[in-house]
């Protein structure tokens, strides 16, 4: 059984005149797998972050079709609020995300727990562990609205993180970031792949859909064109023909082969183009 | 390893006494303070006002108190004082200036009005000072009050710093692009409407992303919520509380009877 599974899944925004912004979509994610959703700008990601966390067509109205499945369960027969029992959702904007009620950022990481209702001993010791977790010790005290861009990404995503659910659906979490703040925000996402939760990404750093994805799913105007492993996607001509970048390494290595430098295997990641230059150096 | 929590203690009940008073006897309080100056004379009503302004000195908030009061309470009650003096028609005229004249009848009106906004002002002023929101929002919730319902009043009270913040930020935006926003009070007004729409509409999908937060916090989850802090309200307080409910109720009772007698 998937933990997540989209049967046939389309969708248009109510009103709105363009084409269906999902066309069917099938799609089955594993328990612990880490997908990677990349394409174009409107391609459709964001809609099918949507539609795995039951916003589209619950929360975004529209014309809704097909079915997704979160552990085997429809969740048409879900009430929207219940399913953040499951899955985890973390968006761009990390100023919308502060639930706007928490005076410190150790109450942000209670909100959510709050909400579940645990007893509150456990919500104490669940937050304490976060905090060290994502390394929080020093913005406990702080006021969530007086954090910087990168720091409120890491407490919205921790906030998410501490409800422990088994599936997280994480949709561009570093667009709006820099370099240092998106790398502290890419740790954290690999430690909960550490800890066997499911994971959809949507991201442009290719890097690091490259480094830490199982499966990629490539999508260009609302249809999935290509699922597989990053080196599979990536490898694919289609894949930077439908205006997808490239990871850098993979960019640099294909302008090494124009001047006759060759790679047994394209590199993806800086770590596999430097393994594979490195012996080839005249020192 | 000893794991030391970094749990918040029950939230800001700092400073004096009646800083720390149960929000809900602070309410009180106040509730009282402004029911007697909406129903008595004016008197009372600047009793009420000075009462308010002792109280908020006790609680170490006077000069935060008086900053507000001056510009706020003090400018609306003569505001309030002249326009009733000299527009109220009446026959006997106690001054002259141009061609406005100022009857007795406008003065006395004018007074008790202002004498009942000066009480009810001050005593608002003084629950702002002195209140928590977020002790009074607790409890609420700690008496079944509807999360929604507490949830707006703490999500309004936080959003002013955060729509501030924006403001500046596309004040910033538009003066780049070349719209003057600092000069007199004609240029500030054409740079109104190119500064508020922008606020208005980046509120507007704010709302729709906060929405989305709380959905993925589990905010509409049915069920018991489980809150790490909790407010003490002792006996004597809930006594104090039944007390002003029965002076409230005498003093309604004696405005009541003030009218018809």
């Amino acid at each position: 059984m998937g933990a997540v599974t989209l049967e046939n899944v389309s969708f248009a925004y109510e009103g709105a005149e363009e084409a269906k912004v999902l066309q069917g979509i099938d799609l089955d994610i594993r328990p612990g797998e880490f997908v990677s959703i990349i394409g174009a700008n409107g391609s459709g990601k964001t809609t099918l972050c949507n539609a795995i966390r039951g916003f589209a067509p619950k929360f975004f109205k529209g014309e809704f079709a097909g079915r997704v499945l979160i552990n085997g369960r429809d969740i048409a027969d879900e009430e929207i609020g219940e399913l953040a029992k499951e899955i985890g959702f973390v968006f761009q904007n990390p100023f919308t995300q502060m639930s706007g009620t928490a005076r410190t950022v150790y109450d942000e990481l209670a909100f959510g727990l709050g909400n579940l209702g645990l007893p509150r001993d456990e919500i104490i010791a669940r937050v304490d562990e976060m905090v060290q977790l994502a390394r929080l010790q020093d913005l406990v005290d702080r006021n969530p609205f007086q954090l910087s861009g990168g720091q409120q990404q890491r407490v919205a995503l921790s906030s998410i993180l501490v409800m422990a659910q088994d599936i997280l659906v994480i949709d561009e979490p570093t667009s709006q970031l820099d370099p240092q703040s998106t790398d502290d925000v890419f740790e954290l996402i690999e430690r909960m792949k550490g800890q066997g939760r499911t994971i959809v990404l949507v991201e442009h750093k290719m890097e690091h859909v490259a480094a830490f994805s199982d499966r990629v799913v490539l999508m260009d105007a609302g249809r999935i064109v290509d699922v597989g492993t990053p080196r599979e996607i990536f490898a694919n001509p289609r894949t930077a023909a439908i205006g997808t970048r490239l990871p850098q390494a993979l960019t640099i290595a294909r302008q090494l082969e124009q001047v006759g430098i060759r790679f047994e295997v394209s590199p993806l990641t800086t770590d596999e183009l430097v393994g594979q230059l490195e012996p080839r150096m005249v020192r | 390893m000893t794991s030391v929590t970094m749990a918040p203690e029950a939230p800001a009940a700092a400073g004096s006494r009646l800083a720390r008073l149960h929000p809900l006897t602070q309410l009180g309080i106040v509730g009282l303070l402004a029911l007697a100056a909406l129903l008595f004379e004016w008197p009372v009503g600047v009793a009420v006002a000075v009462v308010s302004f002792v109280l908020a000195a006790a609680a170490g908030r006077a000069a935060a108190f008086f900053r507000v009061w001056w510009k706020t309470i003090l400018v609306l009650c003569l505001i309030i004082l002249v326009l009733q003096t000299f527009f109220i028609p009446g026959e006997t005229v106690v001054a002259e200036l141009g061609p406005l004249r100022a009857t007795q009848e406008g003065l006395d009106k004018g007074i008790g009005f202002a004498g009942r906004v000066a009480g009810i002002g001050s005593a608002v002023l003084l629950l702002t000072v002195i209140l928590d929101v977020h002790r009074l929002v607790l409890a609420l919730e700690q008496r079944g009050v509807n999360p929604r319902v507490t949830y707006v009043i703490l999500a309004t009270v936080n959003i002013i710093p955060e729509m501030r913040k924006r403001m500046t930020v596309i004040m910033d935006a538009q003066r780049s692009r070349g719209i003057e926003t600092d000069a007199d009070v004609w240029v500030r007004a054409r740079a109104f409407i190119p500064t508020i729409g922008p606020l208005i509409l980046t509120s507007i999908v704010s709302v729709e992303e906060k929405a989305l937060t709380l959905e993925s916090r589990g905010f509409s989850i049915r069920g018991p919520r489980t809150s790490l802090e909790s407010l003490d309200d002792p006996a004597g307080e809930r006594a104090l509380r039944k007390a002003l409910i029965v002076i409230a109720v005498l003093v309604v009772v004696g405005g009541v009877l003030q009218w018809v007698l």
